[in-house]
């Protein structure tokens, strides 16, 4: 009888343990996600996005390593009912940004152009990764707010605008804020 | 002399076989990835032509098991639509349901994860720690199976805390692994501290520092639990295949429990002592049948 109550103890404890790791887990990611990076997903064309806020400062400890780097993976969808070719712009961006841009799963990424060399037909996905290297924070609240914006190539029209703001968590009088979903 | 030869073939087929699982499914540039793009934009060219072309399907896709948890709960359409419309999508379904029949021998041959298992055998003994004949893996490993589930919830729609999934995957950082191995770094910056956890956890403690190198595999992995349990389902019907051990060969030698890399094997004492499997763990690696020197313990089928 007391090896059998011992071993459903050993079996409760050992399924709770386990449960704790993933939940444990996600409420630490969640804590500091703002200050290390985001993967987030949007449809164009869109007039309304919701804004990226990223709070530099407050990452975990990955952020020991690597303190300088923000990073975002923007997953887009081309919901219009035609092609698309489409280009990235980052728009006010100061000099101490240094922005390093790459295809997440995406076919035909031009890295230097910005832009993706392919139609995007109707339902298409593409991703792009964005890595921010900042360069002497300064003691401003804000270190960065702009727009990242995707705009067809061939008409130069605007299809999605999405605001970006930096926040210096470690400055006075920094805003609070989160991004959008996952 | 003769067992340590079928045991020295044996390893060699095992790492030949990992290192074919990683060509096949690691990144997006995987031979099965590439072959079933190809297949379905030839197949079905004007359905799916348009998302394959730019979109790059990779390992984490194919066999993510949180995409489909999600479109189960807030996007059935898409369930139906991309698991069984296109299986770049369905391959974590088809290897549970293999697994039904014949175990996760995913897991043990072709998972490119896998090869911390052999990473570890080359680390010395004495920096490495041993839990073979200590631990059930069991209960830990469906308990984060229940709660990685759990964070998918629709009470935490909205909250980062359902996103840890991407952070915490073994197959993203084998892809960024390789990756890195062929000079590309991008995969490891700005990752997430949740990412570094899981790197620490799966490549380090749970890997080359484990005896075994499974650690990950055992207690963490859910698409490995889920296989797993469907092998455990699976083995009570007759044609299944599984592996078994036959009592009157075995001399409770304890060889197979000290190398298993699973801690699926157990000598027991019940009203007397006998060699046990959990198939809740085992991942049909075989280490076991080719060092075993009485040949008791056999894959196939009943």
């Amino acid at each position: 009888m007391a090896v059998k109550s011992r071993a459903a103890a050993i079996l409760i404890i050992g399924v709770l343990l386990g449960f704790a790791i993933p939940v444990g887990l996600g409420v630490y990611h969640s804590m500091v996600r703002g200050g290390e990076s985001y993967h987030l997903f949007y449809s164009f064309p869109s007039e309304k996005a919701r804004p990226i806020i990223f709070r530099y400062g407050a990452g975990g400890i990955a952020k020991i390593l690597d303190p300088n780097t923000l990073g975002v993976t923007i997953s887009l969808t081309n919901v219009d009912k035609k092609p698309h070719m489409i280009g990235f712009k980052l728009e006010k961006l100061p000099p101490n940004i240094h922005v390093h841009w790459s295809g997440f799963h995406t076919k035909g990424f031009n890295e230097e152009k910005h832009l993706i060399e392919r139609v995007l037909g109707p339902r298409s996905r593409a991703g792009v990764h964005l890595t921010f290297f900042i360069e002497q924070a300064g003691d401003k609240p804000v270190i960065y707010s702009g727009y990242f914006k995707v705009y067809d190539l061939k008409t130069g029209d605007t299809l999605l605008k999405i605001p970006i703001k930096i926040l210096n968590v470690k400055a006075a009088g920094a805003e609070a804020g989160g991004g959008g979903r996952r | 002399m003769k067992r340590k030869i079928i045991w020295r073939k044996h390893l060699v087929k095992r790492v030949g076989f990992l290192l074919l699982g990683t060509a096949m499914f690691t990144g997006s540039y995987g031979l099965v990835m590439t072959g079933m793009t190809h297949l379905l934009l030839a197949v079905e060219a004007k359905r799916f032509g348009s998302v394959l072309v730019n979109s790059v399907p990779t390992i984490h896709r194919a066999m993510c098991l949180r995409m489909p948890i999600d479109w189960v709960i807030y996007r059935p359409e898409f369930f139906i639509s991309r698991t069984f419309g296109n299986p770049l999508y369905a391959l974590i379904f088809i290897l549970i349901a293999i697994s039904f029949f014949v175990g996760p021998l995913f897991c043990g041959w072709l998972c490119p994860a896998g090869l911390t298992e052999h990473l570890s055998r080359l680390m010395p003994s004495r920096l490495k720690f041993s839990l073979a004949g200590k631990v059930d893996p069991a209960p830990l490993r469906y308990g984060f199976l229940i709660g990685y589930i759990f964070v998918a919830a629709p009470m935490f729609r909205g909250t980062p805390i359902r996103s840890i999934c991407c952070s915490y995957c073994n197959w993203t950082w084998t892809e960024h692994v390789w990756e890195a191995v062929f000079g590309d770094f991008h995969g490891f910056i700005a990752w997430t501290s949740a990412g570094l956890i899981t790197f620490l956890l799966w490549f380090l403690i749970l890997g080359i520092f484990m005896k075994g190198g499974r650690g990950f595999c055992i207690f963490l992995c859910p698409a490995g639990a889920l296989m797993n349990l469907a092998y455990f389902l699976g083995k009570h019907i007759p044609f299944a295949w599984k592996l078994k051990v036959e009592k009157e060969k075995c001399t409770l030698c304890g060889i197979c429990v000290r190398e298993c890399p699973t801690l699926a094997l157990n000598i027991v004492a019940k009203s007397e002592k006998t060699l046990t499997i959990n198939h809740h763990v085992c991942n049909l690696c075989m280490d076991c049948v080719n060092l075993c020197p009485t040949n008791a313990l056999k894959y196939g089928k009943g």
